[in-house]
């Protein structure tokens, strides 16, 4: 007891160091990204990847290559990304519940580990980059990166996010490469577990088939029109409420997602002055981060209860004789800064943008000129491209630098202490956390 | 009404049990967490393959090490130097030129494969039974890509454009794969096909494959 009472002194001295650590500010890298000043951003980010801990620095590096292709630097983009999707398969294989509930609990030291649909944006996102850079081979080898990824054989139903944009590009990519029967494969897959079938999905979601190249392509080029439209939703710090058995609301800083409704929501594109109308949106990646939260929010409340537990144990250790005047006067002061520092796991991938959307067109070799309307923006994106016959052309358009940044209202928690804590309890008897059967 | 946390010690049994097992759970975390910090203080290690041969031996990834690549110029080779193709060979006077091998695989090995071309470009050089012509790339790429063209290929248009090279053979290659992936492992099955292409004829004249499996678990 003796050495659990120094624990929790120097629990609280932490604190305050920490706290008073806090009051440093740092640079904001999102805040000149969405404001166009896309050189700005990528300084900070360039900074922060050189003095981040390991665990987050493969987070950093998705944020910095997101920057890098927003300003056309697809080669360093795409090799940021090939780190970090190295890094993140070796993190696949030290999944298991318990370990889950323990990086949850204690995220602050864990490497950040993806949500699903964010580990299949890497691909998704370096298909794209190495088709910008050029390299239509490193573009199929993302492209058949993704399908392994997405036809994991072990993979729970409920974890599956599909990608059809991704999957879309991908049939675009191997058949450009010449590879039919690989992008025969990537267009099946679409229509075999599109959008669809996501429990959630929007019905604006378009089908595929202006993807799939013609028939006769001879004497042709294709320029194919990606669109990155708005922004995703962010996960931000919000207090949630557990009711212990004594019946007290106990604070937890839990995650909670934040949307972020700023930026064009649709594009409308033209092609040498022929209106072309709206480029068709494959992929609401709003929709499925917001569905993989609430899939998660058990076991992030779980990871929650357990810290909880934690500090509750390390204030009455160390404060002794809690009936005392002197004794709840410690307790509350202990509550208030164990309460404070205990943070939520907040880390994502922000530069993501909320809507995906691709449009191929097959034209004759030549210059040509392409216009993009951002639905909300005045002056429309020119874009000037050189095409050869044979030859596939991208035209990357980002919303996120003229979207305009914007301050939103810190999000809600909630009261878990009903059927979401009953949840709780089954889930870590589940894991061999609590024994079984419960009380 | 079931609870969930155990912040209370004079609740039920359950949840002080669980904060014992949370308390020592976070003891082993943070003796683990220090004995990490010794070892990692200790800084990184490099080392010289010369002075230690074996670091070349360890597996880091699924891609292509030198392991690798040596093990495939070897096969190749062996097939290679016994084959009926080479035995018709007269001391130099055919010319050949090493073209490229396509990566039709999940992982980035363009420049293993770059590698590998070059290396069975030297054993073709230093052997002496060909004349190997060492093309620009530009010409190269063009010979490629009628290659690409698989069934398709037009006879008399490679004919021509062996003629324009100067070259009776092509050596070019493919690299397939059979990828798995689960949550604790990814295999990669490479199966390396690398042929010899009478230009005049477009027929295969030689073709050997060899297959090389890497795996990465946890």
């Amino acid at each position: 007891m003796e050495s659990l009472k120094m624990v929790s002194a120097r629990s609280l001295v932490c604190v305050l160091v920490l706290v008073a650590v806090g009051c440093e500010t740092t640079k904001d890298p999102f805040r000149p990204y969405y404001s166009g000043q896309l050189a700005q951003s990528e300084t900070i980010l360039r900074d922060q990847v050189a003095k981040a801990e390991v665990e987050n620095r493969t987070l950093l590096r998705l944020e910095l290559a997101s920057v890098l292709q927003a300003q056309g630097h697809y080669s360093e983009a795409a090799q940021l990304l090939m780190s970090a999707d190295n890094r993140m398969e070796v993190l696949d294989y030290t999944s298991a519940p318990v370990d889950d509930v323990v990086a949850f609990a204690f995220a602050a030291e864990s490497a950040w580990r993806p949500s699903p649909p964010e580990r299949t944006m890497v691909n998704v996102q370096n298909m794209i980059n190495f088709l910008g850079a050029g390299d239509l081979d490193g573009a199929a080898v993302e492209a058949r990166r993704l399908g392994l990824l997405l036809n994991q054989p072990d993979v729970d139903e409920d974890d599956i996010y599909m990608n059809d944009f991704g999957w879309g590009l991908a049939g675009v990519i191997l058949a450009a490469n010449g590879d039919q029967a690989e992008a025969e494969d990537a267009f099946a897959a679409i229509s075999a577990g599109g959008m669809a079938e996501v429990e959630g999905a929007s019905a604006e979601v378009s089908d595929f088939s202006e993807l799939r190249p013609p028939a006769d392509l001879a004497g042709k080029g294709t320029i194919l029109v990606v669109a990155q439209l708005g922004q995703a939703p962010v996960r931000r710090e919000a207090t949630y409420v557990l009711a212990g058995h004594d019946g007290q609301p106990h604070p937890l800083n839990l995650p909670a997602m934040q949307a972020r409704p700023a930026g064009a929501k649709a594009a409308t594109l033209t092609l040498d002055g022929s209106p072309l109308g709206d480029i068709p949106i494959q992929l609401n990646l709003e929709e499925q981060l917001m569905r993989r939260f609430d899939d998660e929010l058990a076991l992030l409340v779980t990871a929650g209860a357990l810290q909880a537990g934690i500090r509750s144990e390390l204030i009455e250790e160390g404060v002794g004789d809690h009936d005392g005047k002197w004794g709840k006067a410690s307790q509350a002061v202990g509550e208030f800064f164990l309460a404070h520092v205990q943070e939520a796991d907040v880390r994502c991938w922000s530069l993501l943008a909320g809507r995906y959307g691709a449009m191929r067109l097959d034209v004759e070799p030549g210059t040509h000129a392409l216009s993009v309307a951002l639905a909300g923006s005045a002056a429309p994106l020119e874009f000037t491209v050189n095409v050869t016959a044979g030859e596939l052309a991208l035209v990357n358009v980002v919303s996120g630098p003229s979207d305009g940044y914007r301050v939103y209202p810190k999000p809600q928690g909630g009261n878990y202490s009903g059927e979401r804590a009953d949840d709780v309890l089954r889930f870590m008897e589940n894991a061999s956390l609590v024994p079984s059967p419960r009380p | 009404m079931p609870s969930v946390v155990g912040s209370d010690r004079r609740s039920t049994a359950t949840v002080p049990s669980l904060v014992r097992k949370i308390l020592l759970m976070l003891r082993l975390v943070s003796v683990s967490l220090a004995l990490a910090f010794m070892l990692g203080a200790c800084g990184p290690t490099i080392q010289r393959g010369t002075d230690d041969p074996s670091i070349d031996e360890a597996a880091m990834s699924t891609r292509l090490d030198r392991v690798d690549l040596e093990k495939a110029l070897g096969d190749w080779y062996t097939e290679f130097s016994g084959s009926k193709f080479l035995a018709r060979q007269d001391g130099g006077q055919s010319t050949i030129a090493v073209l490229r091998i396509d990566n039709d695989t999940s992982e980035h090995i363009g420049s293993s494969l770059r590698n590998l071309i070059d290396s069975v470009e030297t054993r073709l050089v230093n052997d002496g039974d060909f004349s190997v012509v060492s093309n620009d790339a530009i010409a190269k790429e063009a010979v490629a890509a009628e290659f690409m063209r698989g069934d398709a290929v037009d006879a008399s248009t490679m004919a021509e454009l062996g003629k324009q090279l100067g070259v009776h053979y092509f050596v070019s290659g493919r690299v397939g794969e059979s990828a798995e992936k689960t949550s604790d492992a990814r295999r990669v099955q490479y199966f390396l096909f690398l042929r010899v292409v009478e230009v005049e004829t477009v027929r295969n004249v030689f073709q050997a494959q060899i297959d090389i499996t890497k795996q990465i678990s946890g």
